[in-house]
């Protein structure tokens, strides 16, 4: 078989180690006693692999393996545990976000509530306060009571509505005027 | 034992496969090194520092390449940032040195000595991806294809840098009145 020269170049190193099939090995023999050029390369090759690194020494090989192993080990306990830290805390931030959900629907609830008895109970009026009402209040109270067609204004709700005067009542008071009412609704009168 | 049980070994816990591993590629990794940056006590520490390395990225190895060719890979890495950071600490008094510090009568060992400093130094003066290149097939006795794994290049890159490589080490020698 008859190879290029850099064909042969190319094996130098395979050649050099004594890496190559007998076939191959003989054709780069033959070709290398031939040629003057790939001699020459193959002397500066076989110049530079004879090229050793110094030996350290039997102690550092006999050290390096346990001192590599221990720096692996001593990184890893310093390493910040972030992956953990997270799975860690992940059931206390559920739970905290659950407990702040159920607060939060509790109080909203609790205030809707409130809202809504004020209104469908007239007795119980007395319980809101001037001072709890927002603009919003006002508007959601024109809504609730007479669909919004009665109150258009905050302004009206407050000046006109009776509840100012339940407000202003005893418990004593409404009481009886609560039980006249229902008299009188039992009579058919005023209402 | 191979590398990958090896590999797989440490990923379950056994710490005793560093250990293994690290007594498998020692000293391939210290002349390897050595050959790049040409000094032993550097080397020294770069062979550690390269095994350090190579177990905190272990996670990363995925086995597509062969083990071998990932730990030369983050050899050269390593070494190429050293070398990259203190080339102006590469001293022209070394091979004078050596050469002075000789026994005169071994004529002919001097003579020998000289030739494999002027090589080595003719080695050093090559650009970056071709002195790997050398290394890598000549003296790590990797195929084309695995040096092309660890440059990350395609094997027609590998030839070219080698055969470049080959024509400046010639050219350098040349020049200092060297011929092979």
């Amino acid at each position: 078989m008859i190879f290029r020269h850099d064909e042969i170049r190319e094996m130098f190193p395979e050649y050099l180690r004594g890496a190559l099939s007998e076939d191959m090995m003989n054709a780069v023999g033959f070709h290398i006693r031939d040629c003057p050029a790939c001699r020459s390369e193959l002397s500066m090759m076989s110049g530079l692999v004879s090229i050793d690194a110094p030996d350290p020494g039997d102690l550092y090989w006999a050290t390096l393996p346990r001192k590599v192993a221990g720096l692996v080990k001593g990184s890893k306990e310093h390493r910040f545990p972030l992956k953990s830290l997270f799975f860690k805390f992940i059931p206390a931030a559920a739970a905290l976000a659950v407990l702040l959900v159920l607060l939060l629907t509790g109080t909203a609830r609790d205030r809707e509530y409130e809202l809504h008895t004020s209104i469908s109970d007239p007795s119980r009026v007395t319980y809101l306060k001037h001072g709890d009402l927002t603009d919003e209040d006002i508007y959601v109270l024109a809504e609730e009571t007479e669909g919004g067609s009665f109150y258009s204004e905050p302004e009206d709700i407050l000046e006109d509505s009776y509840y100012g005067e339940f407000a202003s009542l005893s418990s004593g008071e409404m009481e009886s005027l609560y039980e006249v009412l229902k008299t009188e609704q039992t009579k058919g009168g005023l209402l | 034992m191979e590398d990958t049980s090896l590999v797989e070994r440490y990923r379950n816990g056994d710490s005793g496969a560093i250990e293994e591993l690290v007594v498998k590629y020692q000293k391939q990794v210290y002349a390897f090194v050595y050959r790049i940056i040409n000094d032993p006590e550097e080397a020294k520490d770069l062979t550690q520092k390269t095994f350090l390395k190579l177990f905190n990225a272990i996670g990363s190895f995925r086995n597509e390449a062969s083990f071998k060719t990932w730990l030369y890979r983050i050899a050269i890495n390593t070494s190429l940032s050293h070398f990259r950071q203190n080339r102006h600490r590469a001293g022209e008094s070394e091979l004078q040195e050596t050469i002075i510090g000789s026994e005169a009568g071994a004529l002919s060992l001097v003579i020998e000595k000289e030739r494999t400093d002027y090589l080595k130094k003719a080695l050093e003066e090559l650009p970056e991806r071709q002195r790997l290149a050398v290394i890598l097939r000549a003296y790590e006795g990797l195929s084309c294809k695995e040096t092309a794994e660890v440059m990350g290049c395609s094997e027609g890159t590998v030839k070219a840098h080698y055969h470049a490589a080959v024509k400046g080490l010639k050219h350098i020698l040349k020049e200092r009145g060297y011929d092979f």
